[in-house]
């Protein structure tokens, strides 16, 4: 209870005049859509420079603009060097010379991707609380996504439950995601993931797998990009069950810079985020910042403390996050959030919240440990020897040439034998007793490293 | 008058002894054979006529009957012409009786009067019932491997006629009629294992295929070397052994392909018929004398099927059966017979059609092209190979800088002495351990052990995955000689050499 309350608390309680609706900021014109739409497409456009541009001029104004090469670069933001700002300005002018705006909306929907602009009625209601809301952001699927519509994705009613982790998830994580997906859609709740590979994609399996609630994906590149391609079948599935949610513009890649984005929306449009699985960095680390920092319970998945995969997971528990063991822990926790909603505006903050905003605006739960917290950082220090015989100390020895030879890339044995200078014999024993101690994976008959080496410390 | 002559007509690799019954008797003058020939053997009637009237004897102006006996089974080729002839001087009293008995004769009659070989004279010298058998010259070194059976040779007609005569002997030359050896039967276009750079993991899978007698699969994108790879395992082979060589002779024989001029194949034969062949001539049957097919053909040797994605499955699926029971029994309506094809797969592959397997940037293929294209690889088919490599591109180091490999030579050394293990052991090869007497022969060390059981509970390893590993195993273990008991080193490797199958498939094949 006492961690619950910790990780957790009111839920955009004190934040409330904070992430006030900005549609107001936003100048807005009738018929305005298809040139916010074609603004964001151009190259190298975020949400934040979007809604720079467009807080002091119309879309089409500043279309104009951007076509005619009038726009100051000072419109950018003032990080960006003024050469860097007049490059960008060019190559903006460039692209938009070749695109008719309501071109641009008029394909997006012959695709079935619909725009919902900041304002908009369809605009997703629990997105513009966001003190930097997208000023677009856009939908595919057959779940309805309005702000105002019962029970829709997006609206205020519905319960959402984003379910995150890494992408290399184990055989564990992944089944436990996809139980859970399937029970919190059996009991009416929505599943939110990021249509990654490993853990998202397993909650969204599960979540369809029910079929009782629609899923809602929140994904990095455009709407109609499958990303990753192996999930082809499952983005399908996804969007004629439920909805596919993004503030990228169709047929935008899934460039880098927009995961940790993404990964933010995942956490607003969340009532609690659950992570089954996570390494002690990446992407769903990302989402649990995102989530402390407005106030959204975070929940992990327990995990073996000898899987490389479930430490970012059991550092969260450490640190005191909530617990969830199964869907039961789940809807326990997502009735303490709702109760303490509404009448949180109203409450002062609980006891210990200031502390946990204390480290949350540092960054991360994680940035700073416990004290003493030694354990997290080698749990397994000393457990090479115990497991006898070919384990020995010449053992070790080869299993360190071998992971000096190994990074996070697939690499096949072939390889391996060339870099280190080994027999394959010796090769291959160790390189079984490292996937073994979890040291490193292999797939595809290729090796790659996990995170970290355990319990190789010496390293 | 009445003369018999005994000789032998080919079906599949199998001689079939065959009495030529020549009658002559007044009538209009006429030649009829009857006893089931083929048209090749009805034929013999022109070609025996002008043979006699080229070697300046006298043909009948009588009734000839030619009976083939027993006429129920069918005759094919030319290969009684000489029998026929010799019964119809016998029939005529052109030639004594006594002079030519308790002796058989084989060969093909040019229109000269010359003595032609036919296919398969070693299984037809085999078949006859004669203490003696005369055949052409070019085949009288194979005819020789034949025990209890004197075999003459003669270049002609009128040779024959003359020694039956009394005018002359038998030449007893070694055989002057050249024989054009195939490149393949001299081992010439095998190539040397150190003509193959880097590659170390398949150089050692291609020496472990070799000294188990283990299918190997190798895949990886064009121009990665899998073809030379497998090119060089008949230079890693050993020499057949008599049994093995007679054996092999005998099929490549009656498939009528030139023979060393010892007459006896002693390197083992690799076949590489190419993906459009037909199933008649991959599995043999086909012609009246029930052809021996690739498979067949390549007997105690290598059978290798590259571009095995492009084979049309159902044919590969043929081949499992042969496999597993080292012989094939090719039905037809008028007979079935049993052909040899106990052979060593090794098949290459692309793991797309584009060949880069998925590689980012470089395969341009989609996932439904790469997996249309590998269902046609079935499981139960992949299951037969006990090695399955991934064979990588080498990098620029290793084709400019890197030493040369073993050459085969030495290699060779190796699996030899292993090879020999294995016969010790009872079997002919560790791939053909039985399951249950691997305990006893390939036991497993404790760590050996510990991993196969952790890779079983894991479901990365099937229990027939497991017996193939540990077979592999064992392999590899005679390969360092390092004794009786099987070692982790062994059986990891063991394991990583069967990394294909996941490259390839998935999680598909286990």
């Amino acid at each position: 209870m006492t961690s619950i309350a910790r990780a957790g608390g009111p839920r955009r309680a004190a934040e409330g005049p904070r992430y006030a609706s900005g549609a107001g900021s936003i100048c807005r014109v009738d018929g305005d859509v298809a040139y916010v739409v074609a603004l964001c497409g151009l190259p190298g456009m975020g949400q934040a420079t979007l809604r720079r541009l467009l807080e002091t001029s119309p879309a089409q104004r500043r279309w104009a603009q951007v076509c005619a090469g009038t726009l100051a670069p000072a419109v950018l933001s003032r990080r960006v060097r003024v050469a860097d700002a007049r490059a960008r300005l060019e190559r903006w002018r460039e692209t938009a010379l070749d695109v008719d705006p309501d071109d641009v909306l008029r394909r997006a929907a012959a695709r079935g991707v619909a725009s919902h602009v900041l304002g908009d009625p369809t605009y997703p209601a629990v997105l513009a609380r966001e003190s930097d809301a997208p000023v677009v952001c856009f939908t595919s699927g057959g779940g309805a996504l309005a702000g105002s519509t019962p029970g829709a994705p997006g609206g205020d009613d519905l319960e959402r439950v984003a379910i995150v982790g890494t992408r290399s998830a184990t055989h564990y994580g992944a089944e436990v995601a996809a139980e859970l997906g399937a029970a919190l859609g059996d009991r009416g709740i929505c599943t939110v993931s990021g249509l990654a590979a490993g853990i998202d994609a397993a909650a969204h399996e599960g979540a369809l797998a029910s079929g009782a609630t629609p899923p809602l994906a929140v994904v990095g590149g455009g709407v109609d990009v499958v990303y990753p391609a192996c999930n082809r079948r499952l983005w399908a599935r996804v969007s004629a069950a439920g909805t596919i949610l993004s503030e990228a513009p169709p047929g935008g890649r899934p460039e880098p810079w927009r995961f940790p984005l993404r990964n933010r929306l995942v956490a607003a449009f969340s009532d609690l985020v659950v992570v089954v699985e996570a390494h002690r960095t990446g992407g769903a680390m990302h989402t649990v910042d995102a989530a402390l920092a407005r106030g959204v319970v975070v929940a992990a998945v327990p995990g073996s403390v000898r899987s490389p995969a479930s430490e970012g997971t059991n550092a969260l528990i450490a640190d005191g996050s909530a617990v969830a063991r199964d869907v039961d822990d789940i809807m326990a926790l997502l009735a303490l959030a709702r109760a303490s909603r509404p009448p949180a505006r109203h409450l002062g903050r609980p006891a210990g919240a200031a502390q946990r905003e204390g480290s949350a605006t540092q960054g991360s739960l994680l940035a700073s440990p416990p004290a003493g917290g030694d354990l997290a950082s080698d749990p397994r220090g000393g457990e090479q020897e115990a497991a006898g015989g070919w384990r020995g100390g010449a053992a070790r020895d080869l299993d360190a040439v071998i992971l000096a030879a190994l990074d996070e890339r697939a690499t096949g044995l072939e390889t391996i034998v060339c870099r280190t200078g080994l027999g394959l014999g010796d090769a291959a024993v160790a390189l079984e007793r490292l996937v073994e101690s979890g040291a490193i994976r292999r797939r595809a008959g290729a090796y790659e490293r996990l995170a970290r080496p355990i319990g190789l410390g010496s390293l | 008058m009445l003369a018999s002559v005994p000789a032998a007509t080919l079906l599949g690799v199998e001689g079939r002894p065959v009495a030529v019954e020549v009658h002559v008797s007044a009538g209009l003058p006429g030649f009829t054979i009857v006893g089931l020939p083929d048209a090749a053997c009805r034929e013999a009637r022109d070609r025996v006529r002008a043979a006699l009237l080229s070697s300046g004897l006298a043909w009948p102006l009588q009734r000839v009957t030619v009976n083939l006996a027993p006429s129920g089974i069918r005759k094919a080729g030319a290969g009684l012409d000489l029998a026929i002839a010799v019964g119809l001087l016998l029939a005529t009293g052109a030639v004594e009786p006594e002079a030519a008995s308790g002796c058989a004769f084989l060969g093909e009659l040019g229109l000269d009067g010359s003595l032609r070989i036919v296919p398969g004279m070693l299984a037809l010298v085999d078949a006859v019932v004669a203490g003696a058998v005369v055949v052409p010259l070019g085949s009288l070194a194979e005819a020789r491997l034949v025990p209890g059976v004197r075999a003459l040779g003669a270049r002609s007609l009128s040779e024959v006629v003359d020694v039956l005569a009394g005018r002359g002997t038998w030449p007893d030359v070694p055989v002057t009629v050249p024989v054009p050896s195939s490149p393949e039967e001299t081992g010439a276009c095998s190539v040397d294992l150190q003509s193959v750079r880097g590659q170390v993991v398949a150089r050692r899978a291609v020496e472990v295929a070799a000294a188990g007698g283990h299918h190997l699969l190798l895949a990886g994108p064009p121009g990665a070397g899998k073809t030379l790879l497998a090119r060089c395992l008949p230079s890693l082979l050993p020499p057949l052994g008599p049994t093995e060589a007679l054996e092999t002779t005998k099929v490549h024989s009656a498939a009528g392909l030139a023979l060393p001029s010892s007459g006896l194949l002693e390197r083992p034969p690799f076949r590489a018929p190419h993906h459009s062949s037909s199933a008649v001539a991959l599995l043999g049957g086909g012609t009246s004398s029930m052809r021996p097919g690739e498979i067949s053909l390549a007997t105690n040797g290598v059978l290798f099927l590259d571009e095995l994605g492009e084979f049309p499955p159902s044919l590969l699926e043929t081949l499992r059966q042969p496999l597993e029971d080292g012989s094939i029994l090719v039905a037809r309506a008028r007979a079935s017979i049993r052909l040899p094809a106990r052979f060593l797969l090794v098949a290459a592959t692309n793991p797309c059609p584009c060949g880069e397997g998925g590689r980012r940037g470089a395969c341009r293929c989609s996932p439904a092209m790469r997996e249309r294209y590998l269902r046609r690889l079935s499981a139960p088919l992949l299951d037969r190979f006990d090695l399955a490599v991934p064979v990588e591109r080498p990098n620029a180091l290793e084709l400019l800088g890197e030493p040369k490999g073993e050459c085969s030579a030495a290699v060779a050394g190796r699996v030899a002495a292993a090879r020999q293990l294995a016969l010790d052991r009872g079997v002919r090869s560790n791939a053909e351990i039985p399951s249950n007497h691997l305990d006893e022969l390939a036991p497993l060390s404790g760590p050996a052990r510990r991993l196969l059981v952790e890779r079983v509970r894991s479901g990365e390893l099937s229990a027939r995955g497991l017996d193939r590993v540990r077979r592999v195993a064992r392999t590899l273990a005679d390969l360092d000689g390092t004794g009786e008991v099987v070692g982790a080193e062994h059986t990891a490797l063991a394991l990583e050499l069967r990394s294909g199958r996941e490259v390839l498939f998935g999680g598909r094949a286990a």
